[in-house]
């Protein structure tokens, strides 16, 4: 399998992940956002409501808009998925810092929902624990 | 004939030795009330948090009697953080941490208490502190350690105006911004402790306190003046902070004559509140060598 098929295998069961995991779904209660991922040149479209995340759309979507677009290499969204990942790979923003991920859109919403969001982008760790 | 109940007394409850008291100090000028704990005997060790924490990050170091059985371990409350109030007046200003200001406060702490020549550490912003001690107070102090420590930092990867925002609670925001600086493998429970307090800050502190941090602290220039015989100097560094990395610390010590720097491995931004467990393996050996340079504590020390 390749990495970018790796990485589109965990975020098609991002929503699993997150709806069932009682704390995050409960944390989130309040989050009602639209946002956007790629993974290299794969797209992906996740809807949050009230803490619940809705099945992933991928690929483009036309007219489709997200407050927020993150972007990063399948080998990135990889390591940032390890069980401990690496020193530089364990936060978004460390990722960001080091020019390996991309964060585009509305930053308020960002900054309103930042720790929920790297919980819920972080969901996919999970799978790689199991294993 | 009625039963008799037999009552056993419960157990005491645990009390733990650390003490909070206020000292007034003035500062800038200002009448200051400001909190501090305190634990053990000896050599007092003067404890310095990160930015927009506070005292309560040391509270593993003070139950820890490999240290208070030789260090007084104290650390404060910068004012404006934890139990300290900010000084009156400050609804209508912008708290801006300057270089002068914070060093003016350690020295008053440490000269209102009458502590001897204190060894002092600091973590972060308390690490950048360390090292402006080491360049302008060295007789001041018998040892200074920087953990997190670096001689600068780059402006702008984030912008610090996110952290006071009406619409945003910048208590959430600060340690979100913060929460992956604590390395993958420390405790939860130490982890959401560490965040607490970040959640508790006071609006604009941590905001206030980065701008020493990032823009007024830039020692570059003049760490090549610290003299580690006059002072030691010891330089600590988690492997997972990515605000200052091993590699940021490690080219400050470059320039200093002598110095050197140990990497804590698996450890972040905070060791000392994260993960004390593992913080203590890396902190002991430096304090036993502090301790060792100055023999057994005398019957006077503060």
């Amino acid at each position: 399998m390749t990495a970018g098929d790796a990485a589109r295998r965990a975020i098609e069961r991002l929503p699993d992940l997150v709806n069932a995991d009682a704390g995050l779904s409960f944390r989130c209660r309040a989050m009602t956002l639209d946002f956007a991922l790629a993974s290299g040149r794969d797209r992906f479209y996740l809807r949050v409501r009230e803490g619940r995340v809705e099945p992933v759309a991928v690929g483009s979507q036309i007219l489709r808009s997200a407050a927020l677009a993150f972007a990063a290499q399948p080998e990135t969204w990889l390591a940032h998925w390890q069980p401990v990942p690496g020193p530089g790979e364990y936060d978004l923003f460390a990722l960001v810092k080091d020019e390996r991920m991309a964060i585009e859109g509305d930053m308020r919403v960002l900054m309103r929902h930042l720790q929920n969001i790297k919980d819920i982008l972080a969901a996919p760790r999970a799978l790689y624990e199991e294993a | 004939m009625p039963a008799t109940a037999t009552v056993t007394a419960p157990a005491p409850a645990r009390i733990e030795a650390i003490t909070g008291r206020y000292v007034h100090l003035d500062l800038g000028g200002r009448a200051h009330r400001v909190y501090f704990e305190e634990a053990g005997s000896g050599v007092p060790l003067v404890c310095l948090h990160t930015a927009g924490a506070d005292g309560r990050q040391y509270r593993h170091l003070m139950a820890d009697e490999a240290v208070t059985a030789r260090y007084r371990v104290l650390a404060f409350d910068m004012p404006w953080h934890g139990k300290s109030f900010p000084p009156a007046g400050w609804r209508d200003e912008e708290y801006l941490l300057t270089s002068e200001s914070y060093a003016e406060m350690i020295i008053a702490f440490c000269e209102g208490l009458a502590l001897d020549r204190p060894v002092v550490m600091g973590c972060s912003i308390g690490g950048r502190m360390a090292l402006y001690l080491a360049i302008h107070h060295p007789e001041r102090f018998r040892a200074i350690i920087g953990l997190e420590a670096a001689d600068f930092q780059p402006r702008g990867w984030y912008d610090l105006d996110w952290l006071h925002q009406p619409d945003i609670h910048g208590g959430e925001a600060s340690a979100a911004i913060v929460s992956g600086l604590v390395g993958p493998r420390s405790p939860d429970e130490y982890r959401w402790e560490t965040l607490w307090q970040y959640m508790q800050g006071g609006p604009g502190v941590f905001r206030g306190d980065l701008w020493f941090y990032r823009v007024d602290g830039d020692l570059r220039e003049e760490t090549h003046r610290i003299d580690v015989q006059k002072c030691p100097l010891y330089l600590l560094t988690g492997e997972y902070d990515f605000s200052c990395t091993p590699e940021d610390s490690r080219r400050t010590a470059a320039a200093i004559e002598g110095a050197e720097v140990t990497v804590m491995e698996g450890l972040g931004h905070f060791p000392m509140s994260e993960d004390p467990v593992r913080f203590r393996r890396y902190i002991l050996p430096v304090l036993d060598e502090i301790a060792g340079r100055d023999g057994p504590p005398g019957p006077g020390s503060s």
